[in-house]
């Protein structure tokens, strides 16, 4: 519950450096595809949907757009991959580039249909395919960097060494 | 080595929360006060520190000094704009200003006896389909024992520049009825304009007897609302000479008002509303325009509509007429412009975000006011336009900067030259390269040396608040200096209108 609240002030912060990143830097990266891929490989599940919901009321203040069409971007993808995380393997560095490059290239696009449908302007960076392959590389280990410290870090699937 | 993993792959929780988005996004009006609440308790920690640090960096000297600045600035913008609503009035009834065209000798009407008040345009609505009614900035009682026809000034009449256009007619009472249901409205009690082609207008008889010049003798018919789904928004019907509503000369023939007291509907007369509906003659409607198709012996038309000559879309400002001067409200000088209006102080944060437009802003209110801001109102540095709240809290906004490609709104040009007139129209911007802003105008409009101003797009968006200098232009497009807010400038103000229960 601490992780969820600290993650609920600390993520208007995230998406603040997600726009200096993206406009800074020749970069196009989205750190909500990163946090889509920590809670898809490595957040405990029922805290899933309250870190998505502070993630998306973020998204929506700095971004525009409603809290529900970034909650649909975002948690949509994290249900189709979620089920599969049983037969991922979360230490695989091919896996976490897949589906890091994977939700760098849906989420924007998910987010641009949802907002066409309903008559709202569009509300995501536009991602190339070269922002793609860079995110093969760079998606995984923002991810990685957010589940290391906290807030994240407290909502971690519990790994035990057998 | 293996790791152990939780169970709970298929969470319900998340599929039920996406099922609820979705509802939610459907129908996203009854949790807008919970998205409010939500956003604020988000942006708590980066209003505190955009506080804090504003304090901090506090120099009450630099300050005091920075608001007499802006006062001045904006006391020499009002005294501007008060010499341009003064001499549009005095263009208007200047000797030369007349309805009707004096070859039309029995049709001719001028504007004795009449007094024409301008209103500003604060609103514009819709009732499926394109904009059909317009609100103005004064109340309903301001406007009581005015005729009920609205005009606008430069049609073009032969040589007369100054030509009055008809688009439409008082709304009798403040709130339309279509309206009712829905929750209060802040604009309840201005004036309202019902365009010539308002839905209401097909079950409210709202027919204008109108006329053109066949070449022998004018010809009279009724001009009224065509519906949504035609091709033009006015059409033609009852032709006094039956002859002519199928023939296909009349295309582009100018159409003008016939001298007219209502129409003859069940139950009476049209114009029986407190404000009656008399129309003057020669007021100036738009062109013929037909449809029809093509046989061997020509084209034969099916319907004859009407095209106006005005988009209402364009439009900043209307004329209202009152019959004689001694009936006139009293309004003072400058009161369209800028007029009932308050500027609260914010602290402002400059602020990049992960989208396409990559720039946004932070207006958090400076006195700790945890009252909403208005949505939709400017944000000015000043008396310059910074932008537009986009997404309103409680005691913040998320502002949206002017100058975004696609933001589309009406202008008001005034040229360097005392001696030219200002200009209304309707540009979008296109192009925006660091302090260059590139605008789509309209193709005849071509601006000379001047300054932009804001035309009115609301409430709180009054007319009047300075965008920058024009400093390129051509055809159909126009380059504003336009200068955002830099990173280390923290103060700006909120532009809110006073509730119009105030004064009247």
């Amino acid at each position: 519950m601490i992780a969820v609240l600290l993650w609920f002030f600390l993520a208007p912060w995230i998406c603040l450096l997600d726009g200096e990143l993206a406009t800074r830097t020749p970069l196009r990266i989205d750190l909500g595809a990163a946090q889509c891929l920590a809670l898809v490989l490595w957040i405990r599940t029922p805290l899933i949907v309250p870190i998505l919901v502070g993630t998306a009321v973020a998204r929506s203040l700095w971004m525009g757009g409603d809290i529900a069409l970034h909650m649909l971007a975002l948690g949509l993808p994290v249900a189709i991959a979620l089920p599969a995380r049983s037969i991922l393997n979360q230490h695989s560095l091919s896996v976490q580039a897949l589906c890091g490059a994977s939700l760098s290239l849906l989420i924007p696009r998910l987010s641009d249909a949802l907002a066409g449908v309903i008559g709202q302007p569009a509300v995501a960076l536009p991602v190339g395919v070269f922002d793609g392959f860079a995110a093969l590389l760079f998606v995984p280990v923002l991810a990685r960097l957010l589940v290391t410290f906290p807030p994240l870090r407290l909502a971690r699937v519990e790994e035990q060494i057998q | 080595m293996q790791i152990g993993r939780s169970n709970g792959m298929f969470p319900a929780p998340l599929y039920v929360a996406l099922a609820l988005s979705l509802l939610a996004l459907a129908h996203p009006d009854p949790l807008r006060s919970i998205q409010r609440r939500l956003h604020g308790a988000s942006s708590a920690t980066v209003r505190w520190f955009l506080a804090h640090e504003a304090s901090a960096a506090e120099r009450p000297e630099e300050e005091r000094v920075r608001a007499q600045l802006a006062e001045q600035v904006r006391g020499r913008v009002r005294s501007m704009l008060d010499r341009l609503e003064s001499k549009a009035e005095a263009t208007l009834h200047a000797a030369d200003v007349s309805f009707g065209r004096p070859e039309h000798g029995g049709l001719q009407t001028s504007t004795e006896g009449m007094r024409g008040v301008v209103c500003r345009i604060i609103d514009r609505r819709s009732h499926g389909g394109s904009v059909d009614e317009l609100v103005l900035d004064r109340f309903d009682r301001e406007l009581e024992g005015s005729y009920a026809f609205v005009t606008v000034s430069g049609g073009r009449v032969g040589r007369r520049k100054n030509a009055e256009v008809l688009v439409g007619f008082l709304a009798d009472g403040g709130v339309d009825s279509t309206d009712e249901r829905r929750r209060p409205d802040p604009l309840a009690r201005h004036a309202r304009v019902k365009l010539m082609h308002h839905a209401s207008g097909l079950s409210d008889s709202q027919a204008t007897l109108a006329v053109l010049d066949s070449g022998s003798e004018p010809l009279r018919f009724l001009v009224e609302p065509a519906g949504v789904d035609a091709l033009f928004p006015l059409s033609c019907s009852l032709w006094s000479d039956h002859q002519f509503d199928s023939k296909t000369g009349l295309l582009d023939s100018p159409v003008y008002s016939a001298e007219s007291v209502g129409a003859v509907v069940p139950g009476g007369w049209s114009g029986k509303g407190s404000r009656g509906r008399w129309v003057p003659a020669g007021l100036r409607i738009g062109k013929i325009a037909i449809w029809g198709y093509q046989n061997e012996s020509g084209v034969v038309a099916v319907q004859n509509f009407v095209e106006p000559i005005v988009e209402p879309e364009s439009l900043a400002t209307v004329t209202v007429w009152f019959p004689d001067a001694d009936s006139r409200p009293d309004r003072g000088v400058g009161r369209a412009f800028l007029r009932d209006v308050e500027f609260e102080p914010v602290t402002m944060l400059r602020y990049r975000t992960p989208t396409a437009s990559g720039r946004r802003l932070l207006a958090a209110s400076s006195s700790g006011s945890s009252r909403a801001f208005p949505g939709g109102a400017a944000v000015v540095d000043g008396v310059r336009l910074l932008g537009r709240i986009e997404t309103a809290g409680n005691g913040f906004g998320i502002v949206s900067p002017f100058g975004e490609p696609g933001d589309r709104q009406t202008f008001l040009f005034v040229p360097s030259a005392e001696s030219r007139d200002p200009i209304e129209f309707e540009g979008e911007v296109t192009l925006r390269e660091g302090d260059l802003v590139r605008l789509r105008v309209p193709q005849n409009l071509t601006l000379s040396s001047g300054d932009l101003f804001t035309g009115g797009g609301g409430l709180h968006y009054p007319s009047g608040l300075w965008i920058g200098p024009v400093t390129g232009t051509g055809s159909g497009f126009a380059v504003t200096r336009h200068r955002l807010l830099r990173d280390n400038d923290r103060r700006a103000e909120v532009v809110v209108r006073r509730p119009s229960g105030g004064r009247l």
